[in-house]
């Protein structure tokens, strides 16, 4: 009989890029990639900040507890935002229902069978006073929503309501993701062209930089939408995308350390793989990275714009099927993030594959965070405390190399906007995920629950959660109703310098807070800027 | 004999579309050929689109809750233009107990995600 020669089998690590795995690794493999530690790394707190920002990392503040949330009608969302900070949640970011993420009111045409399903129904600045009503938001580590391509107005309904209560800008930490660009190439919620769309992301930015507001959050460079197609893919996305608007707002006459330490960084650290090391691998390359692009190709000298601080939403690649397994996805992954050393950090719940999240999902998502926090030690006592790992140094040194390749690819192309237009990013999203879908379904990249474990004919739980059936209803009676009581003359004149701004080079902030002030709608404003922008007409489509 | 056409959608503001485009790859490498029609479709955008293609299903992804409202619409627009016999089928995030209700109302088929692909290319090949 022959003798069976079984090949060896190979390990990969999890996400899309498969970085082949070695049985152990030792000081030999730092040795290959020429390491050195004040090159490489650097204490906590030393350019090029691969370890971090601070020496003293959890131990001055621990990452701060963000719950992403909102559902339904403002008075719902309400009652929801104060159960999660008697649970423990420290910050909230509101989710947004689709209408408003694309710029249109509850009663548009487009929003029939959307409004309050995937974030509250927000129309004007009335639905954010009753979605914080009796909510000290200046007491808040950080309040603020998504809003991407709508970053102007997100930021001034905080803004409105800060005033309103008597309270100064500094006081209120606000964060928004406003960064577009990736919306063309992935998630979908654009409105206007992309060269506009760049302009009013940045002014936010610029609007912070000028008023001095380092307690506000306008930008987080994502990279986690694009995840999908691999670590250094992901983080060469975030940084073109990043440089996009940085190039931007020099151009229209700022310096660099006027408004660098503003950015931050999104990455996908524990929500689509929970391969702790390649996790906490990715959060140390983005830093480097970002920190040599900040030194060495824009000249920055404040250490705020050099090192940047990560923001972490932990999904864990849940799965809807044998959902409870997300309890264990979602605490791995967030153990991941906090090695990582993100600055704050949203847990999705366990349900969430299922629908909007219980209740009790909720509770258990925070205090998942709590148990990371309280009974761990030498994760949050510790600064990059797998620093030093043979195997996380050569994973770093790796994607970081693959990283700077793929950044070249993109400018060789012509750049962020460029690439993202060609339908580069989505190719490379769908590579990725085409690739992996393709291992789950034959069978070699196990999913516990979905091809691992899984009785024939086992079927899905049904989600808990159900909107109120008549939000829809009552948001757009709400909104005639409101129509009626505001001062439509002051709306109108506000509007009107809304769009004279839109067509001039001034920030579009102060014209659209005092439009916000007088309760004019997402989509009134929108309309506004429409008509000097355009709207998004999609390029070629899928292929 | 003529190869199928199947129309891929996504309906509604709902931007999260790497589900549908495998279904659309997955069901142009069987040899099905797919007109995919990208984001922010409408369902009189979809069913216009299904009449002008002339198409022998029609597949929609929805994963932002609006499904109760976008499938119902396709299937009545369908009706009225005469079209009612072409199966629509999708997928999304579409919990158990709607999937029986849409079910009944004449949608074909609903996939939830994680669906094994090769099923929903038998289904295609089926109709």
């Amino acid at each position: 009989m022959p003798e069976e020669v079984t090949q060896p089998i190979k390990y990969y690590s999890r996400s899309a890029a498969a970085y082949e795995l070695k049985e152990y690794y030792t000081p030999s493999d730092l040795a290959k990639n020429n390491f050195q530690y004040e090159e490489k790394l650097g204490d906590p707190g030393q350019y090029p900040y691969t370890r971090g920002a601070f020496p003293d990392m959890y131990r001055r503040k621990p990452w701060t507890i963000v719950m992403y949330s909102g559902y339904g009608l403002p008075e719902a969302c309400n009652e929801r935002y104060k159960r999660l900070l008697s649970y423990g949640a420290e910050g909230i970011s509101m989710a947004v229902h689709l209408p408003v993420q694309v710029g249109i009111d509850s009663d548009h045409e487009l929003s029939v069978g959307e409004v309050g399903r995937c974030g509250v129904a927000v129309d004007s600045l009335r639905d954010i006073e009753i979605a914080f009503k009796d909510i000290a938001i200046e007491k808040l580590a950080t309040v603020g929503m998504l809003g991407n391509s709508i970053g102007p107005i997100a930021f001034a309904f905080f803004l409105a309501l800060a005033e309103k209560r008597g309270l100064r800008p500094e006081q209120v930490h606000i964060t928004l993701q406003n960064d577009v660009i990736k919306e063309y190439a992935t998630r979908g919620t654009h409105i206007f062209p992309m060269e506009p769309a760049v302009r009013i992301a940045s002014d936010v930015v610029r609007y912070c930089a000028q008023k001095n507001l380092p307690n506000c959050n306008p930008m987080s460079i994502c990279g986690a939408h694009m995840q999908t197609a691999g670590t250094p893919w992901e983080i060469a996305f975030a940084m073109c995308d990043g440089m996009a608007y940085i190039d931007h707002i020099i151009s229209s006459g700022f310096k660099i350390d006027d408004f660098a330490h503003l950015f931050r960084l999104f990455l996908s650290v524990g929500s689509g793989s929970i391969d702790m090391f390649e996790e906490v691998a990715k959060a140390r390359v983005g830093r480097r990275v970002w920190a040599k692009i900040m030194k060495e190709r824009y000249g920055a000298q404040n250490p705020q714009s050099i090192a940047t601080q990560l923001f972490g939403f932990i999904i864990a690649g849940a799965t809807a099927q044998q959902p409870m397994n997300n309890i264990a996805r979602i605490a791995l992954g967030a153990h991941a993030a906090v090695l990582a050393g993100m600055v704050s950090m949203h847990t999705s719940c366990w349900d969430e594959a299922l629908t909007l999240p219980a209740e009790e999902a909720v509770q258990l998502a925070i205090r998942t965070q709590h148990v990371l926090r309280h009974e761990t030690g030498s994760e949050v006592g510790v600064t990059d405390p797998l620093g030093g790992s043979y195997l996380l140094e050569d994973l770093t040194d790796r994607i970081e190399a693959d990283v700077w390749r793929n950044i070249k690819t993109i400018e060789d192309m012509g750049g962020a906007l460029a690439a993202v237009q060609k339908g580069f990013y989505s190719q490379q999203v769908m590579a990725g995920v085409y690739k992996t879908q393709n291992e789950v379904w034959k069978g070699t990249r196990g999913l516990v629950g979905v091809n691992l474990y899984r009785k024939p004919g086992e079927g899905n739980p049904i989600g808990k959660f159900k909107i109120d059936p008549d939000t829809e209803r009552i948001k757009i009676e709400g909104l005639k109703n409101l129509r009626k009581e505001r001062n439509t003359t002051k709306v109108k004149e506000t509007l009107r310098i809304v769009r004279e701004t839109a067509g001039s080079a001034e920030n579009l902030i102060p014209p659209i807070l005092a439009a916000v002030k007088e309760y004019a709608t997402i989509g009134e404003i929108c309309d506004e800027l429409k008509a000097v922008y355009g709207e998004y007409s999609e390029g070629p489509v899928y292929q | 004999m003529k190869k199928k056409r199947i129309l891929v959608s996504k309906v509604g503001l709902d931007g999260h579309d790497l589900g549908a485009k495998l279904v659309a790859r997955v069901l142009r490498d069987a040899g099905i050929e797919v007109i995919y029609t990208g984001w922010r479709q409408t369902p009189e955008k979809i069913v216009n689109t299904a009449l002008q293609e002339d198409v022998d299903g029609i597949g929609i992804s929805v994963l932002s809750g609006a499904h109760m409202s976008a499938f119902p619409k396709v299937l009545q627009l369908c009706k009225e233009k005469g079209i009612g016999d072409i199966p629509v089928f999708g997928g999304g995030i579409i919990p158990a107990d709607d999937i029986v209700k849409l079910k009944e109302m004449g949608v074909r088929e609903i996939f939830p995600n994680e669906t094994d692909l090769a099923k929903i290319v038998e289904f295609v090949k089926n109709l």
